[in-house]
């Protein structure tokens, strides 16, 4: 697998209105770690459609039993620049996950509220 | 003969913070309130009802595993009550406005203040006598965690005045 380039936007699906404000930005939870995992998933969306990045949001909502709401992308940089890592995880087909996380809950909670503060919310 | 004693750190009215004994004091308490209670009907204090009842909602809407889409765990029932302190612990009269309220993946429960993208306080309770926090502060920063007793740690009202202060 091709790994991330710091070029590359990341997109975040949600399935939680919980996990945006009513002005549409996007809150820190977003980004916290699977807690069984310490990851966060994310998909690699630079070179496709909006239409195919729904698509595969559907099918990851299919999987979880929740209609997709929307996304928060993010570029690779800003993830990077936290000193987290970006590990491609196929399939599903163009799946990454956000590594590195410290075990320090405030920590993650800073990062988590940085990455959140340059994402971009997409609702679906 | 009653002796009543105000504890002067506690930076809340909306608890009776008293070290005091005897009839006239459980009087006084009973008559502080009644004020308080009164004071409740204000705009102001109509935010912590509606703050408490947001609160429970989350708690409500979160208590199943997986809520977020992947693999939250339920909100505790021990976060929960946490998070009822803590807010019933804000200072009532204040610039300080009441918490928005979330989830996290964890368990927690988060209570939000946030004013921008990089003027946010995050604090979060799991019902572990802890407060776990992060803050934005333009290009400052700040993370922590603080024993949560009988009041707010001085160190997160602090971090609130650095938002509204």
């Amino acid at each position: 697998m091709v790994e991330v380039d710091s070029s590359e936007i990341l997109a975040r699906f949600i399935f939680s209105i919980r996990m945006y404000r009513a002005d549409n930005s996007i809150r820190h939870t977003a980004f916290i770690p699977n807690p069984k995992n310490s990851e966060t998933s994310v998909f690699r969306i630079s070179d496709i459609s909006d239409d195919e990045i729904w698509e595969i949001g559907d099918s990851v909502g299919v999987i979880r039993e929740k209609p997709i709401l929307g996304r928060a992308d993010i570029t690779a940089a800003v993830v990077m620049s936290k000193d987290l890592k970006i590990i491609p995880e196929e399939p599903p087909e163009r799946h990454a996950n956000i590594i590195g996380w410290s075990n320090d809950l405030s920590k993650q909670k800073m990062i988590a509220l940085e990455l959140a503060s340059e994402a971009q919310l997409h609702l679906k | 003969m009653s002796t009543l004693i105000l504890c002067k750190e506690c930076p809340n009215i909306s608890d009776f913070q008293s070290i005091g004994f005897g009839y006239d004091s459980l009087e006084l308490e009973s008559y502080y309130y009644n004020i308080v209670s009164e004071l409740r009907k204000a705009e102001t204090l109509g935010r912590l009802d509606e703050t408490l009842q947001s609160l429970y909602e989350v708690f409500s809407e979160c208590s199943e595993e997986g809520w977020d889409g992947y693999d939250a765990y339920p909100i505790t029932e021990g976060a929960y009550f946490e998070a009822r302190k803590f807010i019933k612990s804000l200072p009532l009269i204040s610039i300080i406005p009441m918490p928005k309220i979330a989830p996290e993946p964890s368990g927690e429960i988060c209570l939000e203040w946030f004013k921008g993208n990089h003027q946010v306080l995050v604090i979060s309770v799991r019902g572990k006598n802890e407060i776990i926090y992060a803050g934005l502060f333009g290009i400052n920063k700040t993370h922590g965690t603080e024993y949560f007793g009988d009041s707010i740690p001085s160190t997160v009202m602090e971090n609130l005045k650095r938002l509204y202060y």
